[in-house]
């Protein structure tokens, strides 16, 4: 245990996670003054000093999520360096899986930057909207975000904490199946049928923005998500590697690779940022079309290895 | 409302009002190199380890017998040979000798020079070696630290070792180890095995340790197996472990330094804050006259985190190349001690150039963001300040 | 259109004492008017100022500009009003000393959309009715009194507000420089500004150009 908690990057991972969380615990401090004295329409002195606290917390949280999206960044290159002192660990897959944390954390940790972000997106419009429509909500939104920030810092303990240097854990291809088999995939669906549901559910989330269809995006959208996930490890991440066993989420991250993985994911998760925006938010309408440009971007980037590979070499793998 | 004339505003309040920064910047600037420097050397060490331990033996193996490590018996060479997988099985001849005049070791090393290998490998050290003429007398090769300290007590050109069977064995110096490699070969003495057994009074039958290679490393963990049922009195040593324990003994002498680090950085950022905290009536007229005429208070906030990220930035890229001037041009005095360890020679060693991202992008994360923390909130408490009673 | 209705303010020092700087105003001014509120020191005229120019609230009360409220908005929108519709003038010279003239006027651009070529004609054009054009690349320290509320007035007008807001502004100018500044007032009512000048000096008294005097004494208008 210790000798991870040694390691440079995840020392530093953990000291830059917790000054961060301290800044938001005087967040919610100033967050929960205003919550408990905010009256919408009095124009008292008392009010007014509520309101400009208020502009602490939007600060706070809007340079926390910098610094998360940093961190996520930084985490991933920590999981891949300590692969080197993980036996058994070839890439950040085999160290993810060291413990039932790791997986939890990663996930909690994209959830909360795009929460953040939507967060953002709800006090911009609040700020310039006249007489602060959404004060209170953003305020109970950014509790609620806080209190998943406080899990995902724990289960980052856990999981650094709980990752032995001893016993080995297990590679990507035993984790991911090298062995075409197909109960991994969902619904056992066989690749082709997987393929042929991603490009349509592409479709379907184009014309669900195009024409404003709300809940329909929202749905779709979050199943897409779990179908782009498969997707992607099963599939097109092999075109990445030009091998059909190597079916990794994590390897796609690497330099090897010209770090395509962080294009494909950042894609994604933009589209995804804009298509929940564009259904949770009355006013933010715009995002529609911002959707659709970065879906459509998100497919040219995933077929492009895929397109590239058949072109040169006449077959698939 | 990131537009050219923003960052022109930005740039001239932070130049017009530099004497404001100045003292921040400067101990900003000393934090950020000494902990760069700290890890310029401790990568460069590492590299240099490492690429060291590329050409080290898959696995090594010691007679160990009471907790004491024994010279190992040849026989076994024979025995390892037989077990598939292993390519190559070799004994080894080397250890320390206590040189009297300056009661320090020295290292000797006996080199086969039957192998190719190891031929081939000398003669990338050492320039127009002549093999033959090496092994027409006792001849050595020896590092730097080994040459200084003889020049000191004026062996000049030979050097009377005394084996423990008290005669004197006269060997005469051929050449010198190459500069670039004294991390390792500062104190070394390199000689034929055979002369090198007969000082280091190794028995014959008998030789310091066996090296084997194992050149699929999917075998290595059955090799080990075989190896371990072997022999009862033996130790194994992997090339793995001894990457790993390197690893970790860095990790571990720069935990202790991230320790000390973050001590002095905690501070650093209280005594920032308290700076920052400080209203003077410069901040105040400045926050007033950008509310009366319009600015809202977020663009005045972020003005005042934009001009401290700069002057944090500012630090960080400067305490960067300060630390790159400090290890690599000149080689980093007292700090190089520090890392290295007094040992019994002057470790005349020079880092080898390289920048790892990597390290820059910690000791961002070290210090501008911590950095940038620590002024958020008095940042906030000046943006805040109302305009009308500076404005009476 | 100015309209202020039952405008109150109270500064609570503590619970047992507080100050009633403002009671009961209720005064409206048509567009391209110039006020002139007289009252002396302590009077209220600098927070009802404050409160139009939306750098102070009012503890109750309501200031309409053109039918709207600016009482209850953000700060996001209030800034935007003092922005694009108010232009301060105050007796202090609020500039930043060490930078340049120029420098100073073009604050209150900085943060809006118009491009630097754009800007630097409305710099021109507000130094030139300031009559400050000359000093464009000095620095402010270097300037005299009269200058320095010349490019006050410059930094006022450069985003060519409809209100302009005048808080003693003669204050710590000698008799020559105020005669100026009377001029550069009769000019901005030439260009049909807003004026609201709050004043004690008799050299506004009997102005041409003012077209309403209110007394202000002890917070009330009289």
């Amino acid at each position: 245990m210790s000798d991870i908690l040694l390691s440079h990057e995840v020392s530093i991972n953990l000291f830059v996670e917790s000054l961060v969380f301290l800044l938001l615990v005087v967040a919610l401090f100033h967050t929960i003054i205003i919550l408990k004295n905010y009256q919408k329409n009095s124009t008292t002195e008392y009010q007014y000093k509520l309101e400009k606290r208020s502009y602490l917390v939007v600060t706070i949280i809007s340079f926390a999520l910098i610094v998360k999206i940093i961190l996520l960044v930084f985490f991933t290159y920590t999981l891949n360096e300590l692969s080197n002192i993980i036996p058994g660990a070839m890439c950040a897959a085999g160290v993810i899986k060291a413990n039932t944390y790791g997986e939890k954390v990663l996930i909690l940790k994209i959830i909360i930057i795009m929460l953040t972000l939507l967060w953002i997106t709800l006090n911009q419009q609040d700020q310039i909207s006249k007489n602060y429509p959404f004060f209170k909500q953003k305020m109970y939104f950014f509790v609620a975000i806080f209190i998943l920030i406080t899990v995902e810092l724990s289960l980052e303990i856990l999981f650094l904490t709980n990752i032995s240097t001893q016993t080995p854990v297990l590679c990507c291809s035993t984790i991911y199946k090298a062995v075409d088999d197909t109960r991994a995939l969902p619904f056992n669906l066989s690749i082709l049928q997987l393929i042929t549901l991603f490009y349509l559910l592409y479709l379907l989330l184009i014309i669900f923005a195009y024409l404003k269809k709300r809940v329909m995006l929202f749905t779709f959208c979050l199943f897409y998500i779990y179908i782009t996930y498969y997707a992607v490890v099963y599939f097109f991440s092999t075109y990445v590697y030009e091998l059909p066993t190597h079916k990794c989420p994590f390897c796609i991250l690497q330099s090897d690779y010209y770090y395509i993985g962080y294009f494909i994911f950042t894609s994604l998760f933009i589209a995804t940022f804009y298509a929940l925006s564009a259904t949770i938010y009355k006013f933010a309408n715009k995002n529609f079309n911002k959707a659709i440009i970065w879906y459509t971007l998100f497919v040219i980037i995933c077929s492009f290895p895929f397109i590239f590979y058949i072109l040169k070499n006449g077959v698939v793998l | 409302m990131l537009n050219s004339k923003y960052i022109n505003f930005l740039f001239l309040l932070l130049i017009t009002y530099r004497k404001k920064h100045i003292s921040i910047f400067i101990i900003s600037v000393i934090i950020v190199a000494l902990v760069t420097s700290i890890l310029f050397i401790s990568s460069a060490i590492q590299k240099d380890i490492n690429t060291t331990l590329q050409s080290q033996a898959d696995f090594t193996i010691q007679r160990y017998k009471a907790g004491k490590v024994l010279n190992t018996p040849q026989s076994w060479i024979d025995e390892f040979l037989q077990i598939d997988g292993i390519s190559k099985v070799q004994g080894r001849i080397y250890g320390m000798h206590f040189y009297e005049p300056a009661e320090t070791y020295f290292m000797i090393v006996g080199i086969d020079f039957f192998d190719d290998n190891v031929v081939k490998t000398l003669q990338t050290l050492i320039d127009n070696i002549d093999i033959d003429k090496f092994l027409s007398r006792d001849n050595m090769i020896i590092g730097s630290g080994v040459k200084k300290f003889l020049d000191e007590y004026a062996y000049k050109d030979y050097y009377n070792f005394r084996p423990p069977d008290r005669s004197i064995k006269k060997v005469y110096i051929y050449g010198t180890l190459p500069k670039q490699s004294n991390i390792v070969s500062s104190d070394m003495i390199i000689m034929d095995i055979d002369l090198a057994r007969k000082i280091l009074g190794v028995e014959d039958g008998y030789v310091t340790d066996i090296i084997i290679e194992v050149p699929n490393p999917k075998e290595a963990p059955m090799i080990r197996t075989k190896l371990t049922i072997s022999h009862f009195d033996m130790r194994i040593i992997e090339k793995e472990d001894i990457k790993r324990y390197y690893k970790n003994l860095f990790n571990y002498k720069g935990g202790v330094f991230l320790i000390l680090y973050t001590i002095v950085l905690v501070t650093f950022l209280l005594i920032l804050y308290q700076r920052y905290s400080m209203i003077s009536n410069i901040d105040s007229k400045e926050i007033a006259i950008l509310r009366s005429v319009g600015w809202k208070i977020n663009s005045i906030i972020w003005l005042k985190i934009s001009e401290n990220f700069i002057v944090a930035f500012s630090a960080y890229l400067v305490g960067v190349i300060t630390a790159y001037i400090y290890v690599f041009i000149l080689n980093a005095p007292l700090l190089k001690e520090i890392f290295l360890g007094h040992n019994n020679l002057s470790q005349d060693i020079t880092f080898s150039q390289q920048i790892n991202t990597t390290d820059l992008g910690i000791v961002f994360l070290l210090f501008v963001i911590p950095f940038i923390i620590a002024i958020i909130i008095p940042v906030w408490h000046k943006s805040i300040i109302e305009p009308t009673e500076v404005m009476r | 259109m100015i309209i202020i209705k039952n405008l109150y303010k109270e500064f609570s020092q503590d619970t047992t004492q507080s100050f009633h700087a403002l009671k009961d105003i209720n005064l409206s001014i048509n567009d391209g008017e110039c006020l002139i509120l007289n009252g002396v020191s302590g009077s209220g005229k600098s927070t009802l100022l404050s409160i139009i120019g939306a750098i102070m609230k009012p503890t109750s009360g309501s200031v309409e500009i053109d039918g709207e409220n600016i009482v209850s908005l953000s700060d996001f929108h209030t800034s935007n009003y003092r922005n694009t519709k108010i232009g301060f003038v105050t007796q202090s010279f609020h500039l930043f000393d060490e930078l340049s003239v120029k420098d100073n006027i073009s604050i209150p651009l900085i943060i809006t959309d118009l491009s630097n070529d754009e800007m630097d004609e409305y710099i021109k054009h507000a130094m030139k009715i300031a009559n400050i054009s000359h000093k464009s690349n000095q620095k402010v320290k270097t300037l005299s009194g009269g200058e320095k509320q010349r490019c006050i007035i410059a930094r006022a007008l450069v985003n060519d507000p409809q209100i302009i807001l005048c808080d003693e502004p003669t204050a710590n100018l000698d008799y020559t420089n105020s005669i100026k500044f009377i001029d550069i007032i009769k000019k901005l009512k030439e260009m049909k500004k807003t004026l609201i000048i709050a004043t004690h000096d008799p050299l506004f008294n009997n102005l041409a150009c003012a077209d309403k005097t209110l007394n202000i004494k002890e917070g009330s208008l009289e």
